[in-house]
């Protein structure tokens, strides 16, 4: 779908190397400790499910994977690249290259036709904005919104906004893919529209990183890792 | 790395929303407002001495001193701006309204800024780096200051029309104009596009925290004391003729700098001061205003003021030049009024002086009006950054005459402090300046003068009070869609 786009890392071509690799992570909101110290590695073709009660710490754990937010200690590797060594226009252009990333709520941008929204990591990358479209246009299509590439958020419910978001992540073709409960908001068929479509991710040897309360969606995926009070309070293989 | 294409630059800059058609209209009106004020003041400063242009010739006497002689204007301007001597102050007034526009780009650009933050970090999520944002920004800001400074040329010729033209031969105000201004225009379009790109790349400095209002500093207060300190000295040396003690090309020019510095010090001041009350405890708020018994709307409107302390304090600024400005023409005036005899043939001497005292007094409103319209941009887009808080408290029972009553307090609790206090110290600092000019400070021409200052502030401050309840009135429909209470179920 992306056109043009710049040749695999060579992480990729490593099995074993991981694609996320988070070392010593701790991160506090204010005087609120987060992450106590988390250690987490996935690598290429796995999925792995972050779990734990909230206020557990599993969204400020993707936020500080996706360099969203900067750690109070510890490391980020994403696709072989520490992100403490990138500065902002390098870890801008990792983010819409090679991961995608879905947020819980509030992520598509207002009043911007879904055409145009969800064609974003490609605009911001330099594609010409006839070929973004289309691939934008595919990406609707592959989650059912053909016919809503006018409409802007608000007009959208909060399952087709999430659907939207879905598609949004994947346009780029990323290697690896972040989402915070990106099926909470889905009826049965669109959840498993979107899992399906996330799951190919890891098909095509990339890695799927997943927030959930669900047990059976954590069930799905190769690893749970589940937090407590910050920590990883276990890691289990499920396959 | 990749460069942002224009075409998807310009599509993420477009204005969409109505905070961002509004944010795109007032940053439009305040770049030509700018421009049409320093194209007037580009406009005197280039009248030169030429009898055909001013009005007025100048003759050198034998003794070697000029003297102005009114000949039969062409131009027909008031006599401030004809004669070179009275200039400066023209040049002054001109300079200083340049500020209350200065207040409403401020504002302007912050209009929707909870909206744009939470655009930016999304764009931020899809893979844009702060240096898109910039970009951006910088296109946003740079467009609609480009479209004001190009309105600016067709608003001086309506200026010029309306107060030139259409005034009587002695009392136009606006200067004919000439080729050469088209040249400075192009040149105010450059400066006022780049100002605008400017702001737009500062706006970015906000960093991750973005330009949403944040609370005043503690060290702001240092700078009021300073700024304060300043202006007193500032006047001090007026007061003492210091510059006066200089040669003559040098004491206007330093005297004129030494006012205007003061004023700005003074306006700073006021501002901070401002902006600092507006930030204190909202605890204390809340118990201050339960025993005073003003009820929700005190502390519903305070905590309006305290989520735009920098709109406080830039109107605020404003307003209490406004007063200042006021303050002085009362006490000019009524001194006026006190030593001249209209019936022994000083009917011109008060028409002179009268006049300038007006026009004074009219430039001073200008400027309110665009303080007051740049507050009240603020506390709407507050309104509707915060609208399912407010439908929220519709929901509770606070019904929409209650909303508008909270912003009318809220503009009046910036509005009339500043403007009274302005009032007060222009006025008496004015009056103390002339009683020791003239070295009487008992006699009916220093005491008069003087007990005119607060009747002009009792005055200044429940005019400002009424325009701020009909600049709220103005405001319903906002206020309105703000409580719609369908806003309970929006993000």
């Amino acid at each position: 779908m992306s056109p043009d786009r710049p040749s695999s890392p060579d992480v990729l071509a490593e099995p074993a190397h991981p694609l996320v690799r988070l070392a010593g992570l701790t991160h506090a909101h204010g005087r609120t400790p987060a992450l106590r110290g988390v250690d987490l590695e996935v690598g290429a073709g796995t999925a792995v499910a972050v779990t734990g009660a909230s206020g557990s710490g599993k969204s400020t754990l993707l936020h500080v994977a996706a360099g969203l937010l900067q750690p109070d200690a510890g490391s980020v590797q994403l696709l072989g690249h520490d992100l403490a060594r990138l500065d902002d226009a390098e870890r801008a252009q990792l983010r819409r290259r090679d991961v995608g990333i879905v947020l819980q709520y509030g992520q598509l941008v207002p009043d911007l036709p879904l055409l145009d929204g969800v064609a974003l990591p490609l605009l911001l990358d330099g594609s010409a904005l006839g070929p973004a479209r289309d691939a934008s246009r595919a990406a609707l299509a592959g989650v059912g919104l053909a016919d809503a590439e006018d409409a802007v958020p608000a007009e959208l419910s909060g399952g087709q906004a999430q659907l939207a978001a879905v598609a949004r992540a994947l346009v780029a073709q990323p290697h690896l893919v972040l989402a915070d409960e990106p099926v909470a908001s889905l009826d049965p068929a669109g959840a498993a529209l979107a899992l399906d479509l996330l799951w190919g991710v890891v098909a095509r040897g990339g890695a799927l990183v997943l927030v959930t309360h669900d047990n059976v969606l954590a069930a799905r995926c190769d690893r749970e890792v589940r937090l407590a009070h910050g920590g990883v309070q276990h890691d289990l293989d499920l396959r | 790395m990749s460069a942002l294409d224009r075409e998807v630059v310009r599509l993420l800059a477009r204005p969409r929303t109505a905070a961002d058609r509004l944010r795109s209209r007032a940053t439009t009106a305040a770049s030509a407002g700018t421009g049409v004020v320093l194209l007037l003041l580009a406009a005197v400063l280039g009248l030169g001495d030429d009898p055909a242009t001013t009005g007025v010739e100048v003759v050198t006497q034998a003794d070697g001193s000029t003297l102005w002689t009114a000949v039969t204007p062409t131009a027909g301007l008031v006599p401030f701006i004809a004669e070179p001597g009275l200039r400066p102050g023209v040049q002054l007034g001109a300079l200083l309204l340049v500020l209350p526009f200065a207040a409403l780009a401020v504002q302007a650009l912050r209009v929707g800024a909870v909206a744009r933050q939470q655009r930016e970090a999304t764009l931020v999520v899809v893979g844009a780096s702060q240096r898109d944002l910039r970009r951006v920004r910088v296109q946003s800001t740079a467009a609609d200051a480009a479209r004001g400074a190009l309105w600016a040329a067709p608003a001086y010729l309506v200026a010029w029309l309306l107060l030139g033209v259409a005034l009587p031969v002695g009392a136009r105000l606006v200067p004919v104009p000439e080729p050469w201004l088209a040249l400075v225009w192009v040149v105010l379009v450059g400066l006022l596009t780049a100002a605008g790109a400017a702001a737009g790349a500062l706006l970015g400095r906000h960093g991750r925290h973005g330009p949403a209002p944040r609370p005043a500093r503690s060290g702001r207060w240092a700078w009021a004391w300073g700024a304060g300190a300043v202006a007193c000295l500032g006047l001090l040396a007026l007061g003492f003729e210091l510059p006066w003690a200089l040669p003559a090309d040098l004491s206007v020019f330093l005297a004129f700098s030494l006012l205007l510095g003061a004023l700005l010090c003074l306006a700073v001041c006021g501002g901070v001061v401002l902006a600092r009350s507006a930030v204190g405890s909202p605890t204390r708020r809340v118990e201050r205003a339960a025993r005073s018994g003003a009820g929700a709307e005190a502390v519903l409107a305070a905590a309006q003021r305290r989520a735009n302390p920098v709109a406080v304090g830039a109107s605020g600024a404003v307003l209490v030049l406004v007063g200042i400005c006021l303050g002085v023409c009362s006490v000019f005036v009524t001194a006026l009024a006190a030593t001249r005899d209209l019936a022994t043939g000083y009917a011109g001497d008060i028409a002179f002086y009268g006049g300038g005292a007006v026009l004074a007094c009219g430039v001073g409103l200008v400027a309110a009006a665009v303080a007051l319209v740049s507050l009240a941009l603020a506390l709407t887009d507050q309104l509707a950054q915060a609208r399912r808080a407010v439908a929220a408290t519709v929901a509770m029972g606070c019904d929409v005459p209650r909303l508008v009553e909270v912003q009318a307090r809220a503009l009046a609790a910036t509005a009339v402090p500043s403007a009274v206090v302005g009032t007060l110290v222009g006025g008496l600092a004015y009056g103390t300046l002339q009683a020791s000019l003239d070295g009487e400070w008992l006699g009916a021409r220093a005491l008069l003068p003087m007990a005119a200052v607060p009747v002009a502030a009792v005055v200044v401050g429940a005019a400002v009070r009424l325009v701020s309840c009909a600049v709220a009135e103005l405001l319903t429909g906002r206020v309105r869609r703000a409580a719609a209470l369908e806003n309970l179920r929006t993000p």
